[in-house]
């Protein structure tokens, strides 16, 4: 093993420093390398399994858009490490006994990400990002002061850990730039938060109660399923 | 696409499929729009039927309200207050789990809610139908569950069936079994439950007074040994059958055995019940160690409404006959009556003798002095113009004239109902009318009446548990009006109101008034009860999205 490769290897555990790409030798076309930039676009779906959940969905699930872009900072062989930065917006509406709810979430991360391609037009990964969650409760019912919404707003650390693969459908134009299918999937976790409630009356506040609602625990499994484009 | 790709493709949707999974019952269900709401004194209880439970609201400081869900068993049926108003008692019919049912075998249930205490649900495991009727005995002790025209029954029941249960706070949830009682059916089925209190001899405890739509039947509750009594109405001159329309019951004294007097639905006749002793001739009881002694006492006309009250000449069953304007004075030994004319045809009659804080009486009387007399208020409680006001009948002498003072009091408004008001103002009475836009408070000691005019009719009213104030509401309006000033004040409510309820807080040295919101998930505005200042009142909704289980 290269010193290169073990250096690879430690960065995947989470001590590597960002470091200037090295040039892979490879056989295939460029197009079908792990690229060494991508931005992937995508779905997430999270499986919220907490009870605090329920007014906001008629299932577990949560659905969102996601947003990466990774740049490989070591290569060395068929390893290499990648970091770069993460967005997954959702919102996940229902009728909580006939009043409309809904909860958006969005996370902002920082994503390090460890590539193993055995084969040409494939890789694995392994993706940690820690992040921000904020989140948004709301619910729009007409019978409460001013018929304004009840909402709350919260913002919590959150933490993805996810393994997946990627499979290049091909090159775009140049032999350079490959469209590649990416899907993880993994657990997202975040702690909970208590959810309450309130009417936004300015200056009566004080005379508005709140609403409850219990903790909200936003963390379950997931998985997403993204086009990337990788140069 | 290739070997690797279909596995790959398969277990994405395998992932998609997998993790879904449903969320709580309980977010899925709908909210009544005007769920049944209690004061309990010290809180106020909503029954949430569709999600089983009673969210209970305890109000605190500075306005603050929180809920409490409360757990009953699955599927309500019905919901009664105590008479005292402090419990909550909610019947559930429970679920029969079918096979492969994710929701447990459940048996019908009895539930008491009691803000001082635990919830207990008593399980009625001897019975697979639900019986939705409840009847709930004043002293707190026993519950008769009896099957209910109104709600959703078997398709075959015995109109008879009743399960008697004793749910005083002794007896926790299954030390006493629920007892299973079939009244002696002469063709009847019940309509109307009394309890009395504890009766003298020969009866020596209380009983439960049955009216059937044809007879009347008489139960000893504490001794579920003991056959009931079934007493069949006839008039004795023809066949047709007589329905008992209400009861009133002495519970009798060292002098006077205990006494039971029914009026009729369809017949000039008042129905009196004495009791005497039925023993062997060692003193042994016989069946209940007592029988009833029926008379049959014509008034003329069908009576309105019963009372025992005393008079100067003793112990009399007062009967209500609007159709001949008189009331009629039975003598409950030798059925004597005395008729009284009275100014107008009454229906109705309270004794209000405690409320005025003394018997009436003749002042100038020598031995008649010394026996308490009743004051009965009597009123017409239904719609018909013409049957306007109240009057007060003193049935002591007054003026050394037996059972002739009735003053009528200046209500120009026909009376539906008659609040009582606690101490310190019990002496007053608030008389709600129909289809008048004004409301009365009637002062017994004066015998005045001060009208407060509404914009509207049909207000709903309700008095404080202080005896302070009476609260006014209809539509989005919410006023307080004080006994001592008779000042009405407003609330600024800002929704329409479907209930106003005052309640003790154990935090605050004044009650707090919470006017229950109508429409969406129960909303709430919450005063100060005394000092009703709109900036320190609170607005909550979605009350009933709290608490899920």
């Amino acid at each position: 093993m290269t010193l290169a490769r073990l250096f690879v290897l430690a960065a995947l555990l989470g001590a590597g420093s960002l470091a200037h790409a090295q040039v892979l030798e490879a056989a295939a076309m460029p197009a079908f390398r792990a690229p060494a930039w991508q931005l992937a676009a995508g779905v997430r779906t999270g499986f919220i399994k907490d009870p605090g959940y329920d007014p906001f969905s008629t299932n577990d699930a949560f659905v969102g858009f996601s947003l990466s872009g990774t740049r490989v900072v070591v290569r060395d062989g068929d390893l290499s490490l990648a970091a770069g930065l993460g967005l997954d917006v959702g919102t996940s509406s229902a009728s909580a006994r006939g009043v409309p709810a809904r909860l958006s979430l969005t996370r902002v991360s920082a994503v390090a990400e460890g590539r193993y391609q055995p084969w040409p037009r494939f890789y694995f990964f392994g993706r940690l990002a820690p992040g921000l969650l904020h989140g948004s409760a709301a619910l729009d019912d007409h019978t409460s002061p001013n018929g304004s919404s009840l909402t709350d707003g919260f913002d919590l650390f959150s933490l993805d850990a996810a393994a997946g693969a990627a499979f290049c459908l091909g090159a775009i134009g140049t032999a350079r730039v490959g469209a590649w299918l990416v899907a993880d999937g993994g657990y997202g976790w975040a702690p909970g938060h208590h959810l309450v409630l309130s009417p936004a009356l300015d200056g009566d506040q004080s005379k508005a109660g709140t609403l409850d609602l219990g903790t909200l625990a936003p963390r379950g499994g997931f998985f997403r399923i993204a086009l990337a484009l990788g140069y | 696409m290739n070997r690797a790709q279909v596995v790959f493709v398969c277990g994405l949707a395998s992932a998609l499929l997998a993790g879904c999974g449903d969320r709580n019952a309980f977010w899925s269900g709908p909210i009544v729009s005007q769920p049944m709401a209690f004061d309990l004194g010290t809180q106020v209880a909503i029954v949430d039927w569709p999600a089983s439970r009673v969210v209970v609201l305890t109000a605190g400081a500075g306005q603050t309200l929180t809920t409490t869900s409360i757990p009953v068993g699955a599927n309500i049926l019905n919901a009664v207050a105590s008479p005292d108003g402090t419990r909550l008692y909610v019947v559930s019919a429970g679920h029969r789990a079918r096979l492969g049912d994710s929701q447990p075998q459940q048996p019908p249930s009895l539930t008491v809610i009691d803000p001082g205490a635990t919830s207990r649900r008593y399980d009625l495991d001897t019975i697979t139908e639900p019986l939705a009727g409840l009847a709930v005995d004043p002293a707190g002790q026993w519950a008769i569950l009896y099957p209910s025209d109104s709600n959703a029954q078997s398709f075959v029941q015995n109109p008879n069936e009743l399960v008697v249960l004793d749910v005083s706070p002794a007896h926790q949830p299954g030390t006493v079994p629920p007892v299973t009682h079939t009244l002696m059916s002469f063709g009847g089925r019940p309509q109307r439950f009394t309890f009395t209190a504890p009766l003298a001899a020969p009866v020596g405890g209380p009983l439960l007074i049955v009216e059937s739509d044809q007879d009347v039947s008489l139960l000893r509750l504490d001794d579920s040994g003991r056959p009931e009594i079934t007493v069949p109405l006839t008039n004795g001159s023809d066949t047709h059958l007589l329905s008992p329309a209400g009861v009133a019951v002495y519970p009798g004294d060292s002098q006077t055995p205990p006494l039971v007097g029914i009026r009729l639905a369809n017949d000039d006749d008042v129905v009196s019940l004495q009791f005497t002793p039925n023993t062997d001739a060692g003193g042994n009881p016989i069946g209940n160690g007592f029988l009833p002694t029926v008379n049959l006492t014509n008034v003329g006309g069908v009576a309105s409404d019963l009372a025992f009250v005393r008079t100067d000449s003793g112990l009399r069953l007062a009967a209500l006959v609007p159709g001949r304007s008189t009331a009629t004075l039975i003598d409950p030994v030798t059925s004597l009556t005395t008729d009284v004319a009275l100014p107008a045809a009454y229906q109705q009659m309270s004794i209000v003798t405690a409320s005025v804080g003394a018997p009436s009486g003749c002042a100038t009387a020598g031995a008649g002095a010394a026996t308490p007399t009743d004051v009965a208020l009597l009123w017409n409680g239904g719609t018909t113009q013409g049957q306007e006001g109240v009057a007060l009948w003193e049935l002591g002498q007054t003026g050394c004239q037996p059972f002739r003072s009735i003053d009528t009091v200046g209500v120009t408004d026909v009376v539906a109902g008659v609040l009582d008001v606690p101490p310190p103002h019990a002496t007053l009475k608030v008389l709600q009318t129909r289809n008048a836009e004004a409301f009365y408070i009637l002062d017994l000691t004066n015998r005045t009446a001060a009208p407060l005019q509404t914009l509207n009719t049909d207000v709903g009213l309700t008095i404080s548990p202080l005896g302070d104030q009476v609260w006014t509401y209809v539509g989005e309006t919410v006023f307080a009006t004080d006994f001592a000033h008779e000042l009405p004040r407003s609330l600024l409510i800002e929704r329409p109101v479907a209930g106003v309820y005052e309640v003790a807080r154990a935090d605050a040295p004044t009650p707090a008034v919470i006017v229950l919101h109508e429409g969406g998930a129960v909303g709430a505005t919450v005063y100060d009860a005394v000092s009703l200042d709109d900036a320190t009142r609170r607005f909550y909704t979605d009350l009933l999205l709290e608490g899920a289980p």
